[in-house]
């Protein structure tokens, strides 16, 4: 049901914006270390896997989705609540406040040690990541529309970077490295894949600013879109990645994209513009901080029963700030994020809403015996 | 609390600054309130204020003190009740709240304590305003006058600190305490007297007509200071009838016609009139302006208001004796500037008018081109002092009825003084005054308007301003020029196109060129690094100062060249941005490819066609600066980022700002890039107009029915609805 927008009064978001959004938290991965993990689990297959991860995230949407019909209106964390009672309301609820509170510091972690490596080495790791948490905080403060309509703003931005780079990597991709086709087996692909399908895990952030949606009706097709196109860029990308670094060699280098562009040679007048890729990944990497950021507010919101997220933001922003220091590198910092959260985070996909549900469906059962 | 000290309403600063009032006069010195403790201080052991007399060791000022408090009560005593309760009256430092109006007041406590020689602490007892509030319904108060018996001279004397052996005349106590230096209780008294006055005014005005002419005139005289005021004209004539009737017209000289007032009001009723006695003096003035008044417009008016607004504008008022009701006759004329090509939006495929400064006439220029019966124009009152016309632009039937009331509201709840320009309302009327980017647009061109209005937006303009406003504004309109739609599509995109890289250059040229040199100098070619590295080789400076140098030097040549008077303005900037630019290159203080960066930004600037959205791009430009110099391509990337969250979050008359991109709504391709008219159909859907389809879908019916053979397939042919 679409809602009618009156002038002036507050805007929902549309649909466009969502998947935007939507695809920019999926996809932003690609700019830090996602593909050197992916050729951990799949070797020369390593695109394989986030097809497998992504196919598997998909059946787990569709679950949240189908506990999110049964309260229609609300979002994850109020159907959690009224589905699995108080506490297990609350549990499930920490769960997603978790994910997505140490996706957000690690990817802050990343995508600062990302720039200190790539534009400024010499300047102080908490300088880049305190500018990120300052830009973060405005796009919060100024609330979901901002940042969704940023993130439209921003798609052709993204969209033409990844085209762009991909293409110009072509004279440079050596398309054999990639076999065997089935790297490691298929049978271990697939287990890393399902395993692994956390890496997808951000969709639940769909689930989440559900009832905000213009067409709160469609957050099936919405989400469906979103992994789809999210999966052909990652997939694509992840391809073409393996294609330049081959395996093993792609084990040992943290930020594939980046030096991917280093290595683009058009001329004498047209190399080294990795800079130019890499404004152009700062703006993503601010839309995604700032996704993963809102959501973590809005979970707490949710859970504290608070009006607004705001008086949350500087609390949050300073705790994200200290945590994101505490891995000591950035090996240490993508191992925690990809092994650990973006693996136990296939729970919160797949699990925890099926305990929901089922749940949902015995109170059903019950309350129609009462009567 | 409040209620004791008289505080009604009230804002919360003005709240904390009466606490801290009230603190600083606990603490420091405080009089008494009134005469009795003059009494309670004789020979009782102490001084009135609880500290021991000390005449067992008494020093000699308690003893002045008391035989001045001594003295002062005497005469008090002395005088005659009434006198003495009067006076007591004007030593209170609080004024009582009185029926009809309330007093916000700071002089509780602040009368100084009576000691010769005693000068106050700097900063003892500031003063707070005396402002006095009508409440709505005020009825039973004297209009403009003080709640209380305190005249404003009396006023000024109570308040006063600083007392010296000359200045302190204990006989005119307790009237007067001392003399207070602070202007900003002077600012205020005035404030106060010229806000009553202007209360006395606007009271005065709402009073209806009285049937005697003597009466009106007085009191339209006393109203528009006649005698005073040199540009009130009275004209006291006689209508030739029997027994005679007078007549009077009030007219501003300079605003009204003198020849429509001789030929079109005087002449006939002096020399062509000709009333029955027999008529009443209702019919008397009917048949005068039926008969007798050949003006094109005439409206009767039965309160002052209404005829001083209309002589303030150039009407003449005709009274006559014995009617209550008296005639606005149309007499406007004065000396303006004709209509001229427009200064900052000039085209070279286009209409080459612009507003001028009269209201008539621009309403007339945008009425030729829209010639509907639709457009409406709704004319308010802006400004409490000058009471500036200003009308509201719309079509009825397609503008959204509920952005016409957002403008109505904003305009008639903006409340100031004096508004002479659109400038003004614009800053009194947009949402978020703190973003640098327009939330209104601002053209001079009639055409423009007339296009804005038939997509949908609302006009604003303001009698004396030659730029009139389009409300709301979206990001992409501040790119579009009037040229884009007078040229054929591909050359109007091209043109787009053109703008949309030099905002790109205007903003970011400097602060890449600031990054690159300082951060990332592997991104540039090396045999141009080889070259920029050679020409700055010998300047001093670091590469942003050179920056912030010659654009602070840029900036000042644009300025100083919009103040040049005469034809050496632009000889003037031109020659000496060359002048200077070569010279500040041979001096080595900038490297010569700063120059031509530099250039690059100020042309780039140029180009984009909104005045207010230019002055946007220089700020950011500085801001970039900054950024880059800081922290290279993230510092810019970041600010792009919010200055993008920023936008997108931002509102022009709760429309978003960077409509219909964000969010995205149905539109006919025209926000960035220009699409043919002809596949125009309907109306940004981001205004709700009443009226989406501006044209039909086939709106060249023409193809395929061509003359001279056939142009594409027919209709017939193609057998689809479709012949484009």
């Amino acid at each position: 049901m679409k809602k009618e927008k009156e002038m002036g009064s507050k805007d929902s978001i549309g649909t466009r914006e969502a998947i935007a959004a939507t695809i920019y938290f999926l996809s932003a991965k690609l700019l830090i270390s996602f593909p050197q993990h992916m050729a951990e689990l799949g070797q020369t297959a390593a695109w394989i896997v986030p097809a497998i991860s992504f196919a598997t995230a998909t059946l787990g949407f569709l679950i949240i989705v189908a506990l999110l019909r049964r309260y229609p209106g609300k979002n994850i964390v109020e159907a959690s609540e009224e589905a699995g009672g108080p506490i297990f309301g609350i549990i499930a609820s920490l769960g997603y406040f978790a994910f997505f509170f140490a996706t957000t510091i690690f990817s802050i972690r990343e995508f600062s040690e990302t720039v200190s490596t790539s534009l400024l080495p010499r300047t102080p790791l908490s300088v880049i990541m305190g500018v990120f948490i300052i830009a973060t905080l405005v796009a919060i403060s100024a609330g979901l529309e901002a940042i969704t309509r940023a993130s439209l703003v921003g798609m052709p931005l993204i969209i033409g970077t990844l085209i762009v780079l991909n293409v110009l990597l072509l004279p440079q991709s050596n398309f054999d490295t990639i076999f065997p086709l089935f790297g490691p087996g298929i049978g271990k692909l697939v287990y890393n894949g399902i395993i692994h399908s956390g890496i997808a895990g951000e969709i639940i952030f769909l689930c989440i600013i559900a009832g905000q949606l213009n067409e709160s009706d469609k957050v099936q097709r919405m989400g469906i879109v979103s992994l789809l196109v999210s999966a052909v860029f990652v997939v694509v990308s992840t391809l073409n990645y393996s294609a330049v670094f081959p395996y093993p060699l792609s084990l040992h280098i943290s930020y594939p994209g980046y030096e991917a562009s280093t290595l683009i040679y058009m001329g004498r007048f047209f190399q080294r513009v990795e800079v130019a890729f890499v404004f152009l990944w700062v703006i993503s990497a601010c839309i995604h901080l700032a996704l993963s950021g809102y959501t973590s507010a809005v979970i707490a919101k949710d859970m504290l029963r608070l009006p607004s997220h705001k008086p949350l933001l500087p609390a949050l922003a300073i705790l994200q700030f200290t945590l994101a220091f505490v891995p000591s590198d950035v090996p240490q910092t993508t191992h925690i994020d990809f092994m650990v959260v973006k693996t136990y985070s296939g729970l919160l996909l797949f699990v925890v809403p099926l305990i929901l549900l089922l749940a949902s469906r015995i109170r059903e059962g019950r309350s129609t015996g009462r009567r | 609390m409040l209620a004791i000290s008289g505080i009604s309403g009230g804002s919360f600063v003005e709240l904390i600054h009466m606490l801290l009032q009230k603190l600083i006069s606990f603490l420091s010195f405080d009089p008494p309130e009134d005469g009795n403790q003059y009494r309670t201080a004789q020979g009782t052991g102490h001084d009135g204020r609880g500290r021991p007399d000390r005449r067992d060791g008494t020093d000699r000022r308690d003893r002045t003190d008391r035989r001045d408090k001594h003295e002062t009560q005497r005469k008090h005593d002395e005088k005659p009740d009434r006198e003495r309760i009067e006076a007591r009256r004007k030593t209170r430092s609080r004024l009582k709240v009185r029926s009809g109006s309330k007093v916000r007041s700071g002089l509780n406590k602040m009368e100084p304590k009576r000691l010769r020689g005693v000068k106050p602490k700097p900063g003892f007892g500031f003063v707070r305003p005396l402002v006095i509030e009508r409440s709505p319904d005020a009825s039973s108060a004297q209009p403009g006058t003080l709640p209380s018996a305190i005249s404003p001279e009396s006023y000024l004397d109570i308040l006063t600190f600083e007392t010296s052996s000359e200045d302190f005349h204990p006989e005119d106590e307790p009237a007067r305490a001392g003399k207070c230096r602070r202007k900003g209780h002077l600012h205020a008294e005035k404030a106060n007297k010229d806000e009553t006055s202007q209360d006395e005014a606007r009271e005065d005005e709402v009073k209806p007509l009285t049937n005697d002419l003597d009466t009106n005139l007085e009191m339209l005289k006393k109203i528009l200071h006649y005698g005073t005021n040199a540009d009130v004209v009275v004209r006291e004539f006689d209508i030739p009838t029997e027994p005679v009737t007078k007549a009077a017209i009030v007219f501003m000289d300079g605003l009204a016609g003198k020849d429509a007032i001789d030929f079109s009001i005087l002449q006939p009723l002096m020399l062509i009139a000709h009333l029955d006695d027999k008529e009443g003096t209702l019919n008397r003035l009917e048949a005068v302006k039926r008969r007798l008044l050949p003006g094109n417009q005439i409206t009767e008016s039965n309160n002052l208001r209404a005829i001083i607004e209309a002589v303030l504008s150039g009407a003449t008022c005709l009274l006559i004796e014995g009617s209550d009701i008296a005639l606005s006759i149309e007499t406007r004329q004065w000396e303006h500037r004709s209509i001229d090509r427009p200064s900052a939006e000039m085209v070279v495929r286009g209409p080459q008018e612009a507003f001028n400064e009269t209201l008539r006439s621009n309403l007339a220029l945008i009425r030729r081109r829209l010639q509907t019966p639709d457009l409406i124009t709704e004319m308010i009152k802006v400004g409490t002092l000058s009471r500036t016309g200003c009308a509201i632009l719309y079509i009825e039937g397609l503008t959204n009825p509920q952005l016409v009331d957002e403008v109505r509201k904003r305009i008639n709840e903006s409340k100031s003084d004096h508004m002479q320009d659109t400038g003004i309302l614009e800053q009194f009327i947009e949402e978020k005054p703190f973003v640098l980017a327009p939330q209104t647009l601002s053209t001079e061109r009639p055409d423009r308007m007339a296009a804005f209005l038939a997509e949908g937006h609302v006009g604003i303009l303001l009698d004396g301003s030659p730029f009139a406003l389009v409300v709301p504004a979206t990001f992409w309109s501040l790119l579009q020029s009037a040229e884009d739609y007078f040229l054929r599509w591909p050359f109007g995109a091209f043109l787009r196109i053109v703008r949309t890289v030099a905002l790109i250059l205007a903003i970011f040229l400097p602060a890449v060129y600031v990054a690159l040199t300082n951060f990332h100098p592997e991104m540039i070619p090396t045999d141009l690094l080889l070259a920029i590295a050679a020409s700055r080789e010998k300047v001093p400076f670091p590469t942003v100062i050179e920056v912030l140098i010659m654009e602070i030097s840029i900036e000042l040549i644009r300025e100083a060249g919009i103040r040049i008077p005469g034809v050496i303005g632009p000889t003037l900037g031109i020659v000496g941005a060359l002048i200077l630019g070569q010279a500040a290159v041979a001096a080595s203080i900038v490297s010569p490819i700063l120059v031509v960066i530099v250039a690059i930004t100020a042309l780039g600037a140029f180009a984009v066609p909104n005045f207010n959205m230019s002055f946007a791009i220089r700020i950011y430009r500085f801001v970039y600066i900054v950024l880059a110099a800081a922290l290279g391509f993230y510092g810019v990337a970041v600010g792009v980022f919010v200055q993008l969250v920023t936008y997108v979050n931002l509102k022009s008359f709760g429309i978003p700002y960077m409509s219909p991109v964000a969010p995205h709504t149905r539109s006919s391709g025209d926000a960035l890039f220009r699409y043919p008219l002809w596949k125009s159909e309907t109306r940004p859907s981001y205004l709700k107009p009443q009226q989406k389809q501006r044209q039909p879908k086939i709106s060249r019916k023409w193809i395929g029915n061509s003359h001279w053979g056939k142009v594409g397939k027919s209709k017939n042919e193609k057998g689809e609805g479709n012949g484009q």
